[in-house]
C-alpha cells in the first residue's frame, strides 16, 4: 500500500523488479491452456457436437475446483507470508486483500484456459469475427462462476478431502494418456451421450453454455442458465464477507501431549480427558535401565508382509528401515483395506448394473480408481527420510545428517515396494479384467494390461525415489 | 581422529563459502570456529559432516581421503546443526534409540549413559514426550544427549552456544566436550562469541569470507597481538577493515 501511495517507492520497486529472475512454469501454464483448447476441438471434431465440447469446458473447470480451493486455503490460512504480517502493525483486512490478490493473480490462468477453449469453439464453429468479442464476457462470467464455486466449497465443505480429489483427478489424467488409444473413443461416446444430463448438473457448465446465443438462430432458452449462475456470481460478496468477518491472527496453542510409553507408541489414556497423562520419574527411569526403550521394533509382527520385508531386511537396512518409518511400518492392513474397497465398490457397481448401465460404469471406474490411490501411497511410500529440514538458508533431508547413504536408503526403499509387487500385480490384472469387462475387450487383453501396467509402476519406483531425494533439498550441488 | 583440509573449496551459485581452505586438526583437541555472518563457518562443519561436497580440495580423516558414501568413516562423526535433526513427533526417547542404533552405540551400557546424561541435562521428567512439545532449547539438549551418549570422534556442533540452551545445559555440554577432547575426541564448535571462544578452545579458528585468518592456540595469538587482553576483538576489528 505504502508502495502504491509513494512515487518514489514506486520507482524504486520498478527498478527491483527489473532484476527478477525468469522461471519456466507461466511458459508450462500456457501448455496447459493449450491443451485444453486442442482437446476441445478433438471431442468437438470427433463428435462433430458443440454441447459435448462446451461440457467438456465445464468438466474442465469444475476438475480445478478442489486445486483452486487448496490454493485459496493455503494463501489465506497456511501461507508463510502470513508470519511476518502477523508481527507487522497492519490491519487483517489488508492482509486478507493482499492474499486474495495474490490468489486471483494464480487463478487468472483457468481464465487463460475458457479464453482459450471458447476461442478454439468459436473457430471450429465459425462464428463470424465480430461476434468473437463476446467470448470475453463469457469466458469472465464462467471464471467468477468457479471462483465463486471455490471459495463456496472452501467455507461451507472445508472437511472434503481436496488433495485427494486432486490426486484421482491426476491419476486418472495420467491413465487416459497411457491409455488415450483404447479407453478414449468410449469415454467419448460416453461424454456425447451423457452431454445433455451434465450440463445441467455442472454449474461451471451454465455460464458456458451462453455461448450458444453465438451460433446461427441461437435458443434464447440457454438465457435461463443466466439465472443460477448469476446466483453463483453474487455469492462472491456474502462468502467474502464471511471470511472476513473471521480473518484474525491467533496463536495456535498445540494441547499437551501424554507422556508415551516405548511398546504403545501412542498416549497413554488419562482419567480426565482434558489432563495429560505424565509418567511419574521412577517409571521412567525404569523405561531406561531396563532397556525398554531400546527394544527392536514392534511393526514385524503386524502382519505376513511385515514379517516378510523384515526376514528381507538384512541388520544394517533394519535399522534404516526403522529411521525411515519411525512410527511404524503398516503394509498387510493397508492391503486388506485395497481389495475389501475393491470388492465392495465392484460389487455395488455390477449390482447397479441392472439399473441404470451408466452409473454402473462410472462407479466401477471410481472403485478402481480410488483404492489404486492407496495402492500407489503405499507402494511409492519413502517414509521420513527424504523430509527436507530448514538450516541455514539450504533445504537438507533428515538423512543427510546422520551415517545414512543415499544407496543404502534406496535399497531399504525398493524392498519395501518390492515386498508388495505380487499384491500390484494382482490388484492391477483384476483392474485390467475389469477395465476389459467395461470396454468389452476380451479378457486376456486385460489381464495382460494389468501385468504391464505393474511392472511399469516397479520400475517408476526407481524415478520416484530419484525425485524424492532431489526434490527434499534446493543445494544443487548436492545431486 | 586426524582432520585435515587440502585447498578446500566450496560456492554456492555466486557466492564462495569456501576458498582453498586447508588446515590440519591433531585429535584431542576442543576447537572454536569463529566468524562474523556469512563467513563460511557452518558451510566447513558441513563439508566436514558430508552434507556439503567441496567443490575442489580434498578432506582427509586419519590419511584417508573422506567421502561421503564411506559409511565406516561417517560413523565415526557426528553433527548437530544449529537446530537439531529430530523426529518432531517421536519422544526423545525414541529418538535417541534411532540414532543410537544408527551409530552402533545401542550395546550394553548404553542404558546407563542416556539415564545420566537425562538427568544432567533435566530431560528426565520430559523423556517421553514428543520433540515437538519441547522449548529449542530442550530440543537442542535432547540432540546434545544423543551425541554425548554415542560419543563419537568427531563431534561437529553448529553455534552450540545459541541453541537456547540455559547456563546449567550450556555447562554441562562443556563438561562433556572437554572430557571427549581428554578421551581423543575432536570437538569442533561454531560460534561469533568472542568470550566464549576465548574461554572455551584449545585452538581457535578464525574464518572471514571463506578464508582461513588464524588457526593457533590462544597463547600463540596473544603473543602476535597488540592488545594482549583483548587479542580476537583486535583481531575482529582487523578483518572488518578488510575489503
Amino acid at each position: 500500500m505504502a508502495i502504491r501511495r509513494s512515487p518514489e517507492l514506486k520507482r524504486e520497486a520498478r527498478r527491483t523488479h527489473r532484476a527478477r529472475h525468469y522461471s519456466a512454469r507461466p511458459l508450462f501454464r500456457l501448455g496447459i491452456s493449450g491443451l485444453a483448447a486442442w482437446l476441445t476441438w478433438i471431442i468437438a471434431s470427433r463428435t462433430g457436437h458443440l454441447n459435448s465440447a462446451l461440457v467438456f469446458i465445464g468438466i474442465w473447470l469444475f476438475g480445478w475446483i478442489s486445486i483452486l480451493v487448496q490454493s485459496l486455503a493455503h494463501q489465506l490460512y497456511l501461507s508463510p507470508d502470513l508470519a511476518a504480517f502477523s508481527l507487522l502493525p497492519i490491519e487483517g483486512r489488508v492482509v486478507l486483500r493482499r492474499q486474495i490478490e495474490k490468489f486471483l493473480r494464480g487463478a487468472t490462468w483457468l481464465l487463460m484456459d475458457s479464453l482459450a477453449m471458447l476461442g478454439t469453439l468459436a473457430w471450429f464453429a465459425e462464428i463470424p469475427f465480430p461476434q468473437w468479442i463476446a467470448i470475453l464476457p463469457i469466458a469472465v462470467f464462467a471464471w467468477l462462476s468457479t471462483l465463486a464455486l471455490v471459495s463456496l466449497a472452501m467455507v461451507y465443505l472445508p472437511w472434503l478431502p481436496y488433495p485427494l480429489l486432486t490426486t484421482a483427478g491426476t491419476f486418472a489424467l495420467f491413465v487416459l494418456f497411457v491409455a488415450h488409444s483404447l479407453v478414449g473413443p468410449a469415454l467419448l461416446a460416453g461424454l456425447d451421450a451423457s452431454a445433455g444430463t451434465l450440463r445441467l448438473l455442472l454449474p461451471t457448465a451454465w455460464p458456458v453454455f451462453l455461448f450458444r446465443l453465438l451460433l446461427p438462430n441461437p435458443s434464447w432458452f440457454e438465457l435461463l442458465f443466466l439465472l443460477p449462475s448469476a446466483a453463483l456470481v453474487v455469492t462472491l460478496r456474502q462468502t467474502y464477507s464471511r471470511v472476513a468477518g473471521g480473518y484474525e491472527f491467533s496463536e495456535a496453542i498445540q494441547d499437551e501431549s501424554s507422556d508415551i510409553l516405548p511398546e504403545e507408541e501412542t498416549s497413554i489414556a488419562t482419567a480426565h480427558p482434558d489432563a495429560p497423562l505424565r509418567v511419574g520419574l521412577t517409571a521412567i527411569e525404569e523405561v531406561v535401565q531396563t532397556r525398554r526403550f531400546l527394544a527392536a521394533v514392534s511393526w514385524p509382527k503386524a502382519g505376513w508382509l511385515e514379517a516378510r520385508l523384515w526376514q528381507w531386511l538384512n541388520a544394517r537396512e533394519r535399522k534404516l528401515a526403522e529411521f525411515a518409518f519411525p512410527h511404524s511400518i503398516e503394509i498387510t492392513k493397508a492391503w486388506k483395506k485395497v481389495f475389501q474397497h475393491l470388492a465392495i465398490g465392484l460389487a455395488i457397481g455390477f449390482a447397479l448394473g441392472w439399473v441404470n448401465p451408466t452409473v454402473s460404469f462410472w462407479v466401477m471406474c471410481a472403485a478402481m480408481l480410488l483404492p489404486a490411490l492407496r495402492v500407489a501411497a503405499c507402494f511409492y511410500g519413502n517414509g521420513r527420510a527424504f523430509s527436507p529440514v530448514f538450516c541455514s538458508g539450504v533445504n537438507i533431508q533428515l538423512y543427510a545428517v546422520y551415517p545414512i547413504g543415499y544407496r543404502d536408503l534406496s535399497h531399504v526403499l525398493f524392498k519395501y515396494s518390492f515386498v508388495q509387487l505380487p499384491l500390484v500385480v494382482g490388484f492391477l490384472i483384476v483392474c485390467g479384467l475389469v477395465t476389459a469387462y467395461l470396454f468389452r475387450w476380451q479378457f486376456p487383453l486385460g489381464a495382460l494390461l494389468g501385468f504391464k501396467t505393474a511392472f511399469l509402476l516397479a520400475a517408476l519406483r526407481l524415478i520416484f525415489v530419484a525425485l524424492a531425494f532431489s526434490s527434499g533439498t534446493n543445494d544443487s550441488t548436492r545431486l | 581422529m586426524k582432520i585435515e583440509l587440502r585447498a578446500v573449496t566450496k560456492s554456492y551459485r555466486s557466492t564462495r563459502a569456501l576458498s582453498r581452505v586447508s588446515l590440519e586438526i591433531s585429535p584431542g583437541q576442543v576447537i572454536s570456529l569463529l566468524g562474523p555472518n556469512g563467513a563460511g563457518k557452518t558451510t566447513l562443519l558441513r563439508c566436514l559432516a558430508g552434507i556439503a561436497a567441496p567443490d575442489s580440495g580434498e578432506i582427509y580423516l586419519d590419511d584417508q581421503e573422506f567421502r561421503r558414501n564411506r559409511m565406516e568413516q561417517r560413523q565415526r562423526i557426528h553433527t548437530l546443526p544449529d537446530f537439531p535433526f529430530l523426529f518432531w513427533d517421536q519422544t526423545i526417547l525414541r529418538n535417541l534409540a534411532i540414532i543410537l542404533r544408527l551409530y552402533d552405540a545401542d550395546g550394553a551400557g548404553a542404558e546407563g549413559r542416556v539415564l545420566e546424561l537425562l538427568r544432567e541435562f533435566d530431560l528426565l521428567p520430559l523423556a517421553l514426550r514428543p520433540v515437538q512439545t519441547l522449548s529449542r532449547g530442550q530440543a537442542y539438549k535432547a540432540g546434545l544427549v544423543a551425541m554425548i551418549a554415542a560419543d563419537r570422534d568427531i563431534w561437529l556442533l553448529d553455534e552450540p552456544f545459541a541453541s537456547g540452551m540455559d547456563p546449567h545445559g550450556i555447562d554441562a555440554f562443556k563438561r562433556h566436550a572437554r572430557a571427549a577432547a581428554s578421551r581423543g575426541r575432536t570437538v569442533l564448535y561454531s560460534t561469533q562469541l568472542l568470550d566464549v571462544a576465548e574461554r572455551f578452545a584449545d585452538r581457535v579458528c578464525v574464518i572471514h569470507k571463506g578464508e582461513i585468518h588464524a588457526f593457533d592456540t590462544l597463547d600463540r595469538l596473544r603473543e602476535q597481538a597488540r592488545d594482549k587482553h583483548n587479542v580476537l576483538e583486535e583481531m575482529f576489528r582487523q578483518l572488518r577493515e578488510v575489503p
